[in-house]
């Protein structure tokens, strides 16, 4: 078996990561091993969560022809990301996010953020967020059958959905 | 001089030592830590300085981490202020509250770590504390923000919320039955993670251990929040009926007063054989086996008999053997 990294060489290392309870595995030679910070022989020097994060983008259906492709902002190719495990700058993020999106689900399961906006998030973004707040508001609500509650919520759902829709 | 939060003890302070929130910032429009020059770092430093004495109502003292003797670099990574690679780097700084509940760390792995640090089980108050903090800041320096990705973060990792919440737990019982990895297993799958709080290795010293949630993207503070207390309030469940059937032990009681006995009356003591004992002593503590010492007393012991908390206390470097020394005498008086 080849190498799923490079397709070159003979694979010689079996890399096991379970990251928050999600498996994934990979055959790489000793050469890419070691790029991603992982010694065959001789101990476990440099296997950080960061140098795993980075082992994650060696997957071959996310390499890709374009790995030298630079930051607009910071100048890090996707290539030093992927080696270092760390991104360069907030534009990396938009610049990289198609390539990057996959290794971030996996990290965490999810790709959408649910948490707190910035001061710089869209009122399009808010309000959307408070119109899903209401509307599982609504089910606790019909559930505990406390239909004048339900009658409240429902109007403030209406109204928030037909704002800007005039 | 202020109280030291750690000198207190909160909810549940049976089994929940402490409480910490930690949230990872950008500012926007400059690199992150890994890709900035020594200019910009300076810059963001000075921008975090001003911002923050901006905000009504917030004292927190600015320290440069290149101006501090090393023992006090040492004694806030042992309190959790700083964490071991920030102190390492030294080219970042700090910005602590008196009491030292609030810290911020600027150009640690993200340009800002803003941390709230609480005794017992504060998760609520603590991320309340930590959110205003942040929302004040947020007006003046302008975070990283994506509406997919949430806060943007140096490892992506901490993409989404950025917040880590973690309990520091007192499970002495669930260890002693071996229990801890099966935990740490479950745990893991429900996307938290355990490890022990001081000390390297599976056995933790003193059997004290940090719970945490690892997940950050498509989950919101409130809910990765009430994740872990609900975690929390199970194995505080098993630790209790663990505790139970640990209490019954015949040699339970003698070492508790073993342990209280040496405390007391010890002339010298490392920090591993302090961290042991004052984990019995905590246990006959809150089973009420002793009563003329109280948990405030052992909580303050534990934040003050580290080796760097010894010697910035000491204002001096000590060597390991007046180090234990002066351990036994800090921990005598306070038995008094």
């Amino acid at each position: 078996m080849n190498c799923q990294h490079c397709q070159k060489r003979p694979a010689t290392t079996h890399i096991k990561c379970t990251v928050n309870g999600k498996k994934s595995e990979m055959y790489v030679c000793a050469e890419c091993a070691a790029k991603h910070g992982i010694e065959v022989f001789g101990g476990t020097a440099g296997i950080g969560v960061e140098n795993l994060f980075g082992g994650l983008f060696a997957a071959p259906s996310l390499r890709d022809p374009d790995e030298h492709e630079r930051c607009r902002f910071c100048r890090k190719s996707f290539r030093e990301i992927v080696q270092s495990g760390v991104v360069g700058c907030p534009e990396c993020y938009i610049q990289f996010y198609d390539r990057l999106q996959p290794s971030i689900q996996r990290v965490h399961g999810k790709t959408t953020h649910v948490g707190k906006i910035a001061a710089s998030g869209s009122p399009q973004m808010r309000k959307k967020r408070e119109i899903a707040a209401l509307k599982e508001e609504l089910t606790k609500a019909l559930a505990s059958q406390d239909y004048e509650r339900c009658a409240v919520l429902r109007d403030q759902i209406k109204e928030l959905e037909g704002e800007g829709n005039d | 001089m202020t109280e030291k939060w750690y000198r207190q003890c909160g909810e549940q302070s049976e089994m929940v030592i402490s409480t910490r929130i930690r949230l990872a910032r950008n500012v926007m429009g400059y690199p992150f830590p890994n890709r900035m020059t020594d200019e910009q770092r300076e810059e963001l430093k000075r921008a975090v300085r001003e911002a923050v004495e901006q905000i009504g109502g917030l004292v927190l003292e600015y320290i440069e981490l290149r101006d501090c003797e090393q023992r006090d670099i040492l004694a806030m990574v042992e309190r959790h202020l700083i964490s071991y690679d920030f102190a390492k780097q030294q080219t970042g700084a700090l910005l602590l509250s008196p009491d030292e509940r609030i810290s911020i760390m600027i150009c640690e792995e993200d340009h800002l770590r803003i941390q709230v640090l609480g005794a017992g089980l504060d998760l609520e108050a603590a991320y309340k504390m930590a959110d205003l903090v942040e929302t004040a800041l947020d007006e003046r320096l302008h975070f990283a923000f994506d509406e997919r990705l949430g806060y943007l973060t140096q490892c992506p990792t901490n993409l989404g919320t950025g917040m880590r919440a973690s309990l520091m737990l007192h499970l002495p019982a669930l260890q002693e039955r071996g229990a801890i990895r099966q935990l740490s297993g479950n745990v893991s799958k429900l996307g938290l993670t355990i490890r022990g709080a001081y000390g390297e290795g599976t056995q933790a010293q003193g059997a004290f251990y940090q719970m945490s949630n690892q997940v950050t993207l498509g989950i919101s503070e409130t809910a990765a929040i009430e994740n872990l207390n609900g975690i929390a309030q199970q194995i505080i469940k098993q630790e209790q009926a663990a505790r139970e059937a640990m209490l019954s032990m015949p040699q339970f009681e003698d070492r508790v007063w073993r342990s209280y006995g040496l405390l007391k009356y010890a002339r010298s003591l490392s920090n591993e054989e302090a961290l042991k004992l004052l984990s019995n002593l905590r246990i006959g503590i809150v089973s009420g086996l002793i009563t003329d010492v109280s948990l405030e007393v052992v909580s303050a012991l534990l934040g003050d008999i580290h080796p760097g908390c010894l010697m910035a206390q000491a204002g001096e470097d000590l060597t390991p053997e007046s180090r234990d020394k002066r351990r036994a005498d800090l921990v005598r008086a306070a038995m008094m």
